[in-house]
């Protein structure tokens, strides 16, 4: 049993504590939570602030600021200070030149958007990877350990390009992702944990830029979310957009805005909607550049200009709730997410929809960083994997295109992931050798009318009469929600295949450019960067490896095999003393083959387990 | 060690139409908690892979037997008998059922309470259904091959009412707005 002495004498095997973090990347705000002593707590930076509003100013000598400095800026320097990026975030060009925004946008060779500044032309992805790099290092700073891992939240309905998009921001930020969790199924984490909460509940999110609504049931710690719905882009900045069209009619001010214009008259119209929340009337006074107006507005007048928005939400709240095959009585809970939420048409309209007040409780700003702080803890194994399971769904109908420019769906919305589902299709043409293979998104017939995720084509199928050759087209949506697709020809023995994940904006290449992009001015700092990567990396393989032999050794394996398994664990801990990163990853490599088949024999046993764990009784039936 | 390739085998139910639905809900679960990809994380690639791949084939089986029509193809498809996918029903009575509840569906917009009208096309979608789930029982127990032809038969009927209950749901949700 030597193996089993691998910790040093005098350590404990017990589990080490490692940092992982939940963030909230969110269209105004940005949060950081981490869980401390079983609890999850959101940090504040020096000056006591939980809350870091999304926004980043470029200066021109490339330098980045990000938060309150930032946000001092927008009027100041309207063209290289940028807010509400997560509205851009796996958009195409085209998608976003319907909003007004401040600052100037070109296109990449792609169609993905860049913002021009006077540090050259900077990507949605960038400027997010920016809110995240501050996050992390608050988070670093304030608990004084390197974060291992992160768990970052994205608006339930968030198709795969803006999850694509939200993954590689992680990257650039040098953020190990954990997992990309929905914003809902967080706050019901955080919610249902909180006040032990059994039975179905709705969560209604309306923050800055998007509105989701999901309907879960809680039981016994698995939190599965049955339906879910809403608009990617929908949320406070178009109740700020629509008060700001009403002022403009009032004012009659009929010239363009420049963009500092904009960005006064935004942030007046967000002030007073917030004042609207607490008092029945607001005074406004507007003077910029010509532009007037002064006069008095109420809370009626406003929740009339609003009133769509509002109805908006709920036409998709309905949907979700039949979604789920509820119906209104049947929610036990409603939780309210979300700034936004704060607006008191919203909760009005949330209770009459629901028939009952909605739960106050959690501050709905910081209730999504504490569900995913919660999340994070799990997945990096601080906590008892036993005790929470999230089942969650993916959002949107995922298909591809057939005659006539048709739709047909594969996964449809709603679907618990991950998933994987096959569909079969023929050519129509005799002696067709190659297919064209369009991925989309969305719930409309028309190809036109979803998004478009990807075009492939499967080339090398053997000729054939028309219809006779099959190919078999499958998706794969993993747990973060992200698809890829691969096709095959199945009828003959010739089998080509093809596997795309749909990306959007940003090749490989880009992304790995930016990562250089952010080092180069620490050129020093890239190679203790990597060592210190590869040693957490390989310090959490012994760690694990530890804790299994420990478990099962005596169970799954012969002496022959512990010995192999010792000898590559020896290996990896004379590499990590010599502090060599190329020498460290090839002794991980080593050890990952040596210990597969033992690895093997656990999932076997946990298949096994689960099969046992059923009801006694159950297999005799059949 | 793989999973069983059976659905109803994979979470301890007997095969058969009646299903105890709140029994399949807690054997799915008990089978998420130790599979699903939640639980490695910090396994290897091999095992993390294999644990999608498990979790995958957990949640289709889930799906497919928690709803009445596909449960019922699948008990077919195991029985070896595969329901074609754009074959039309040539039942005369049938066809003009579904002509007439078309019909009223068109109606309802115009009409005086489009609510009750929706609820009752709703009660009479389910009742029908219900009617048909119940022959569809009887020829499966029954189990010869033209009683399987006759099973089949009933899925498809089964398709054309679960497509107007979606309809009436989009229709629904336009009276609302």
């Amino acid at each position: 049993m030597a193996l089993l002495q691998i910790s040093e004498p005098g350590q404990s095997v017990e589990h080490l504590y490692r940092t992982a973090v939940g963030i909230d990347l969110g269209t105004t705000h940005s949060l950081v939570a981490v869980v401390v002593d079983g609890t999850p707590k959101t940090l504040a930076n020096h000056t006591g602030s939980h809350l870091l509003p999304s926004v980043v100013h470029v200066g021109s000598d490339g330098t980045f600021e990000v938060g309150v400095e930032a946000q001092q800026k927008l009027t100041s320097d309207p063209l290289n200070t940028i807010a509400s990026v997560k509205r851009l975030l796996g958009k195409n060009i085209a998608e976003i030149q319907q909003y007004s925004t401040p600052f100037e946008l070109s296109s990449s060779k792609g169609g993905s958007p860049l913002i021009r500044t006077n540090s050259g032309d900077k990507s949605p992805v960038e400027i997010s990877a920016q809110i995240l790099k501050q996050l992390n290092t608050l988070a670093e700073n304030s608990l004084g350990e390197k974060v291992e891992g992160a768990v970052i939240t994205v608006p339930a309905y968030f198709d795969d390009a803006q999850r694509q998009a939200t993954k590689d921001a992680a990257k650039v930020a040098g953020i190990p992702l954990l997992r990309l969790l929905n914003e809902p199924t967080a706050a019901a984490v955080a919610y249902g944990l909180d006040q032990a909460a059994e039975g179905v509940i709705a969560v209604y999110d309306l923050g800055g830029g998007t509105f989701d609504i999901s309907i879960l049931s809680l039981e016994k710690g698995v939190f599965q979310v049955l339906s879910t719905g809403g608009d990617s882009a929908l949320g406070g900045d178009d109740f700020d957009q629509a008060l700001s069209q009403w002022i403009l009619e009032q004012s009659a001010y009929e010239a363009p805005l420049s963009a500092q214009q904009t960005n006064v008259l935004l942030q007046l119209c967000r002030s007073s909607k917030e004042q609207l929340s607490s008092q029945t009337e607001v005074n406004i006074d507007l003077d910029i550049e010509s532009l007037k107006w002064s006069g008095t507005l109420t809370r009626q007048q406003f929740d009339q200009l609003t009133a769509p928005l509002v109805k908006q939400t709920l036409r998709a709240t309905r949907k979700a709730v039949r979604d789920a095959g509820m119906s209104t009585e049947q929610i036990q809970d409603v939780v309210l997410v979300g700034g936004s939420t704060r607006m008191l048409a919203v909760r009005e309209a949330v209770e009459q929809f629901f028939g009952q007040a909605p739960k106050q409780g959690i501050d709905p700003d910081r209730v999504v960083a504490l569900g995913a702080a919660i999340q994070a803890d799990t997945l990096i194994g601080n906590r008892s994997g036993d005790e929470m399971l999230l089942l969650d769904v993916n959002p949107l109908s995922l298909g591809i295109e057939i005659m006539g420019g048709m739709v047909e769906k594969i996964v449809p919305r709603n679907t618990t992931i991950p998933i994987s589902r096959a569909q079969e299709f023929t050519t129509y043409k005799d002696g067709q050798t190659a297919m064209a293979i369009h991925v989309l998104q969305g719930e409309r017939e028309l190809v036109n009318d979803c998004r478009s995720l990807a075009r492939f084509e499967l080339r090398g199928i053997p000729p054939m009469t028309a219809g006779a050759a099959k190919i078999q087209v499958s998706f794969k949506v993993d747990a973060d929600g992200l698809l890829s697709v691969s096709a095959r020809e199945t009828s003959t023995s010739v089998e080509s295949s093809v596997e795309v994940k749909p990306s959007y904006g940003l090749s490989e290449n880009e992304i790995t450019g930016m990562l250089q992009d952010s080092f180069a001015h620490a050129e020093a700092d890239k190679v203790a960067r990597s060592l210190r990567e590869v040693e957490v990396e390989a310090a959490g393989l012994l760690e694990t490896l530890e804790v299994a032999l420990k478990a099962d050794a005596e169970a799954l394996l012969d002496a022959t095999e512990l010995q192999k398994i010792a000898d590559a664990v020896d290996a990896l801990k004379q590499a990590l003393k010599a502090q060599d990163a190329k020498q460290i990853t090839s002794a991980m490599e080593f050890l990952n083959h040596q210990s597969a088949g033992f690895a093997q024999k656990r999932m076997d046993h946990s298949i096994r387990d689960a099969l046992a764990g059923r009801e006694l009784g159950e297999i005799e039936n059949n | 060690m793989n999973l069983p390739d059976n659905y109803f085998e994979l979470f301890g139910l007997a095969p058969e139409f009646g299903l105890d639905q709140s029994k399949l809900l807690s054997q799915y679960r008990t089978l998420q908690k130790a599979l699903h990809p939640d639980r490695f994380t910090q396994a290897d690639d091999h095992q993390k892979l294999i644990s999608v791949q498990n979790t995958a084939l957990v949640n289709e089986a889930y799906q497919t037997l928690k709803a009445d029509t596909s449960r019922a193809e699948y008990l077919l498809f195991q029985a070896g008998t595969v329901v074609p996918k754009d074959t039309t029903i040539q039942e005369p009575e049938f066809l003009i059922s579904q002509m007439e509840l078309r019909e009223s569906m068109m109606d309802v917009e115009g009409s005086d309470s489009p609510e009750d009208q929706l609820d009752q096309l709703r009660e009479e979608v389910e009742g029908s259904s219900g009617k048909i789930k119940q022959e569809f029982i009887g020829h499966w127990e029954k189990g010869c091959e033209a009683e399987l032809n006759q099973a089949v038969l009933c899925v498809q009927k089964l398709k054309f009412y679960d497509k107007l209950a979606i309809e009436l749901d989009h229709l629904e949700e336009q009276l609302f707005d």
